[in-house]
């Protein structure tokens, strides 16, 4: 008790035994000091998220003890949580879609009249909080109309306005653009000045050294270091977090082969309500080449994607593989064309939580000769065959039988790249590939990509991370609101500032403005 | 991993039914003047002679049907309300075919009798399919609004066109030939042979959903809907057969109900069969071998408790509260978590 005023977090010993035996948390010491950024860094899995979590309320710890302020706590809830100053930004966002921006901060906190809710109270609150740290906002727009950066600020004035005066951010660049990366780092600088403390759980060392005043470095469900960020540098922090050295990226060859593997020619389509959300969109791939395709989420990646895997009929335009023409194509043909395909939504679309990662390979082989005898599925075969690419793609699991969804992001993602490379394909269509994963599956998956590009393959990559569309593509497509507004060979003369105008702004010559 | 939390789910089904065996124990005690006469009747007798066992497995017979039926569904994501529907039809065909079809030969007569029933389910359970695969209309409404339809229709049919004259006060048709009827397994076991026909049905159920093709489409469809479509598989053709399975199921139990208990259809026979069939595949966790099991112990306190009402004053309709305990215990995965964290709680211990 009161042995350290200064440390406004204080966790001890921490441990946490999920029910199903996952040990996410052993042994974890976590410092915060009252005032300052501290950044929690980790790969995926190394137990981060559980542990602000077991902070929160969210999770009850299995040993430990928690202090805020000197004082221990024990929180069951993450109404108590909030009651005494703290506030989280969740990875995925909280917001009820059909609310107004107003209505959704002031959720669960309403000011009273009487028996009414005093809007015009609450919103005085917001907008002072508002202007005081630059997070601005339209406090009457319904939250499904805004961007996601804008409704990450929802959230972070969401537990301003509930008065938190810790503040804990997970992964809360991880849908952001550089922009808007910038602008958020300023108000959460605003913030501390004015006293509040912040955690920011990331695992971009960039940001970390960027913003963070020191940093907790976590692997294996345990603390490894906590470190003061000026005396530190971004190669000391890596190693710490994945244990070793990164591998060198993997030699890019320049492709000789002049012929289009695929091509989309004055592509339109539609959204299932209707909105134009391609517009007039061609592009071309060669075989052995990478083509990037940059922008911020929602500006038309996902309906380009489900065009031409055969989710939505597109309105016009046309949609060339190998000469031939699969406009229109149904999603049961285009699995059957070698075609690899690694959808943005690692959970729902690109595998099955609850069954196993053998049965999460086979869905578009099981059909094949290899295991199919008459309405009989050899799973010996298919399991022998699960190992064989477990051992290859390097998955982190105990067996072929074990469920996918037990497993952690990267390796989630690793079973669906290892299943969609294992087609041979000769185009793959990466869609924000490495998402919410550690950097060494990055690393890995990134290696794979560039291995099927000099193995003559033609890839499509989206990504909303910049440093991955330039560190990967030969050519870059800028996306902005559904049109290509640029599509440039990625050369030395390529920034990250230029894309980044291109996709906030649909050009280059003008500087970023707030939508 | 995965094994040892079937384990303990297992242990956990387990653990509801004593719970709520006691309970029912429990409320005899509290309701009833002869108690312990009651007790005994209810899971004391039905397994005390030959005539009651036999008894057991007349009226297991249908159940296993049933909830085979209703888990092929489940286990694809669908929720098949219309058991019950599909299980009338089935028995209203057999019955139907089994007393019009009179001159055909006796073998092709029998294939014919089976053949419609189930091809009447197959097609009564396909309406909702395509209803739900072409047009998203939401089964569970379609199919329970079709449940209305086949109680009424084959009631009011059995009613009017189709009533035994000789019938008395009971309404129901004439009854099927003889030479149709399912005999006795053997002189021993007197229950008839549909039994055998549910037993093969459980095997063929097994092979469907742990060995094909097919059960694992359908599986896959069942546990990530988006995922499977994405996948390349054909969602739509997988509901209709899916349907046309479990509706053929249903359809197979009404026509060996006919066959082999009633030997004529009567109206309104069985209405609480869909429900039993349903919460069956519920208990079961859409295993076949779960659903056999526990189709064994709903016929076996059915019969306890027809004892129990014919011995004591204690009412049959005490069997329907140990049920509905049971499916509040199971459904509401209440024991799951607490087993699991006991267990865990003694692993790591162990690992130190």
């Amino acid at each position: 008790m009161g042995a350290d005023n200064q440390n406004v977090i204080e966790m001890k010993d921490m441990y946490k035994i999920y029910p199903n035996g996952t040990v996410a948390n052993s042994g974890v010491n976590f410092c915060v000091k009252r005032g300052e950024i501290h950044a929690l860094v980790g790969e995926n899995g190394a137990g981060k998220t559980t542990l602000m979590k077991v902070l929160f309320g969210l999770e009850e710890k299995t040993k430990g003890a928690v202090y805020i302020s000197g004082k221990e706590v024990n929180f069951k809830s993450p109404r108590e949580a909030i009651a005494s100053g703290m506030g989280m930004v969740h990875q995925e966002f909280m917001l009820v879609p059909s609310y107004t921006v107003a209505q959704n901060i002031a959720l669960g906190n309403e000011k009273k009249k009487r028996i009414f809710c005093d809007r015009k109270a609450e919103k005085e609150q917001m907008e002072k909080i508002s202007k005081q740290f630059g997070l601005t906002a339209d406090f009457d727009e319904p939250v499904y109309r805004l961007s996601v950066g804008a409704k990450q600020r929802i959230e972070i004035l969401k537990v301003l306005y509930n008065n938190a005066k810790i503040i804990i951010l997970d992964e809360p660049t991880a849908v952001l653009t550089p922009q808007e990366t910038e602008e958020l780092f300023c108000s959460l600088r605003l913030m501390v000045k004015d006293g509040y403390t912040i955690v920011l759980i990331t695992h971009k060392i960039k940001e970390v050294m960027d913003i963070s005043d020191s940093v907790t470095v976590l692997r294996n469900g345990q603390t490894i270091q906590t470190l003061k960020t000026s005396e530190t540098t971004p190669d000391e922090i890596t190693s710490l977090m994945i244990g070793r050295q990164l591998k060198p990226k993997r030699e890019r060859i320049k492709s000789q082969s002049e012929k289009t593997v695929f091509q989309v020619d004055h592509l339109n389509v539609m959204d299932r309500r209707g909105a134009l959300k391609v517009k007039d969109m061609s592009f071309s791939i060669k075989q052995g080449e990478i083509f990037g395709i940059a922008g911020v989420e929602g500006n038309g990646q996902s309906e380009l994607i489900d065009a031409i895997i055969g989710f939505l009929k597109p309105a016009s335009g046309r949609v060339f593989y190998d000469g031939k023409d699969i406009t229109g194509i149904s999603t049961s043909e285009f699995r059957k064309e070698p075609i690899g395909y690694i959808p943005d939504d690692r959970n729902l679309r690109g595998s099955s939580l609850s069954q196993s990662v053998a049965e999460n390979f086979i869905i578009c082989s099981h059909s094949g000769k290899e295991f199919n005898k008459g309405p009989y599925l050899d799973w010996k075969e298919v399991r022998k065959k699960s190992r064989d690419l477990i051992e290859e793609y390097e998955i982190k699991t105990d067996s072929e039988r074990a469920l996918v969804g037990s497993m952690s992001g990267g390796n989630v993602q690793k079973v669906i790249v290892a299943r969609e490379i294992s087609k041979k394909p000769d185009l793959l269509i990466a869609c924000q590939p490495t998402r919410g994963v550690d950097i060494s599956s990055i690393e890995y998956i990134h290696n794979k990509i560039i291995e099927q590009r000099n193995k003559g393959a033609a890839v499509l990559l989206i990504s909303a991370e910049l440093t991955e569309i330039m560190g990967l593509s030969d050519k870059i497509g800028m996306l902005y609101n559904g049109e290509l507004v640029a599509i440039r060979e990625n050369d030395d003369t390529v920034t990250e500032k230029e894309i980044g105008k291109y996709i906030l702004n649909g050009r280059q010559d003008q500087d970023v403005t707030e939508e | 991993m995965k094994q040892k939390l079937k384990n303990t789910n297992l242990l956990s089904t387990v653990l509801s039914i004593v719970i709520a065996v006691l309970l029912g124990c429990l409320l005899i005690l509290l309701v009833s003047d002869e108690p312990f006469l009651a007790i005994k009747s209810l899971l004391v007798l039905p397994l005390s002679n030959a005539f009651y066992m036999n008894n057991i497995i007349d009226k297991v017979t249908p159940l296993i049907l049933v909830g085979l039926s209703a888990s092929v569904a489940f286990k694809t994501g669908i929720f098949n309300m219309g058991v019950q529907g599909q299980f009338y039809i089935g028995a209203f065909v057999a019955a139907i075919a089994g007393n019009y079809l009179i001159g055909l030969p006796t073998g092709l007569h029998i294939a014919a009798v089976f053949l419609t029933a189930v091809g009447g389910g197959v097609l009564y359970a396909t309406a909702a399919g395509a209803l739900k695969a072409y047009f998203n209309i939401n089964e569970v409404v379609t199919t329970l609004m079709l449940n209305y339809i086949a109680t009424l229709v084959t009631s009011g049919m059995t009613n009017s066109y189709f009533r035994d004259p000789d019938s008395g006060g009971v309404i129901r048709m004439h009854y099927i030939p003889e030479y149709l009827e399912l005999k006795e397994i053997s002189t021993k076991v007197t229950a008839h042979s549909g039994f055998l026909i549910a037993l093969v049905m459980v095997g063929f159920v097994y092979f469907l959903m742990k060995h094909s093709v097919l059960g694992y489409r359908m599986e896959t469809v069942g546990k990530n809907r988006v995922f499977a479509q994405y996948g390349g598989l054909n969602i739509k053709r997988i509901t209709l057969i899916c349907f046309a399975i479990s509706g053929g199921l249903s359809g197979l139990a009404g026509s060996v109900e006919v066959l082999g208990m009633h030997r004529s259809f009567f109206d309104n026979f069985a209405s609480g069969m869909g429900g039993d069939g349903l919460i069956i595949a519920l208990l079961a966790s859409n295993h076949p071998l779960g659903v056999l099991l526990i189709s064994f112990f709903f016929a076996y306190l059915k019969v306890g408790g027809q004892i129990m009402q014919q011995n004591t004053d204690v009412s049959r309709e005490l069997v329907l509260i140990i049920q509905v305990i049971m499916i509040m215990l199971i459904s509401s995965r209440m024991l799951t978590p607490y087993l699991n964290k006991r267990k865990f709680a003694k692993e790591v211990k162990k690992s130190g």
